[in-house]
């Protein structure tokens, strides 16, 4: 596989009030983004424990963004 | 934010680039900066590659690694110490990032360091917990022993002693129950008697 086909698994952990509905807006209002992320909704940032984030990398992900 | 200094913390120590972690904040007003926070992350993680790649890891050494620092982060020490510090940091009421990540560096890598050494002496030096494991068990066997024997006559005795004691305490008890049950039903038969006079 070559690097310009390689599609980097990332796993986003949005916040329900402020990633999550950027993302939504986003989406209505048509900009563009990478379609690289696989979102997991969380009702607040808080609520993500670091074992959650080195789950994500055990299970396979590249990249875990962490969005507030 | 304490959670980003001790996932950098661990990512570290497991020799995984800190980079592919990233906490960010975008309100949901600010559709823009999310897109720009995604495509920048997405291209970072697009150069660095695939998990372990760049950093020259292979897969089933990664997996055991991970394995190790998922262990360490969910093991009760580092929970409770990490749990201690963000309150403190509570208290401190100074919460800039540099500062957070000065107090988690300064107060977690014993923890996170101690747990992966107590991860890796069970699967490096056997005879090692082999030891611990017969200095730890005799004790707790022999204290394990020798709390139930006491225990067992005097519960035993107690047991003989109770029965005679019951036998003496029932009959009296019985028959004091019984006085008591015949008034009442013989109270509540001359009630149901005055309610059917009454119909």
């Amino acid at each position: 596989m070559s690097k310009e086909e390689y599609n980097p698994k990332i796993l986003g952990f949005l916040c329900n009030w402020c990633c999550y509905a950027a993302a939504d807006a986003a989406g209505v209002s048509r900009y563009q983004y990478p379609p690289n992320l696989r979102t997991i909704r969380v009702m607040c940032t808080g609520r993500v424990d670091p074992a959650f984030v080195l789950r994500g990398f055990v299970e396979g992900a590249d990249g875990i963004f962490t969005g507030g | 934010m304490g959670m980003n200094a001790l996932i950098f913390n661990v990512l570290q120590e497991i020799g995984i680039n800190p980079a592919r972690f990233s906490l960010q904040w975008a309100s949901a007003a600010e559709a823009p900066r999310f897109v720009k926070l995604i495509t920048e992350f997405s291209g970072k993680i697009k150069e660095l590659g695939p998990l372990g790649e760049s950093e020259g890891i292979e897969p089933d050494e990664l997996k055991i690694r991970l394995d190790k620092a998922l262990a360490a982060v969910s093991s009760r020490k580092v929970r409770m110490v990490y749990g201690n510090t963000t309150k403190s940091i509570r208290k401190e009421g100074i919460f800039t990032q540099e500062y957070i990540s000065g107090v988690i560096e300064e107060k977690l890598t014993k923890a996170i360091k101690g747990a992966f050494e107590a991860d890796k002496a069970p699967k490096e030096a056997k005879p090692v917990s082999g030891k611990k494991a017969a200095k730890g068990s005799p004790k707790k066997k022999v204290a394990a022993k020798e709390k139930p024997e006491p225990k067992k006559p005097a519960k035993k005795a107690a047991k003989k002693a109770e029965p005679a004691a019951k036998k003496k305490a029932s009959a009296p008890k019985k028959a004091a129950a019984k006085k008591a049950a015949a008034p009442k039903k013989g109270a509540a038969k001359k009630k149901t008697a005055a309610k059917k006079k009454k119909k």
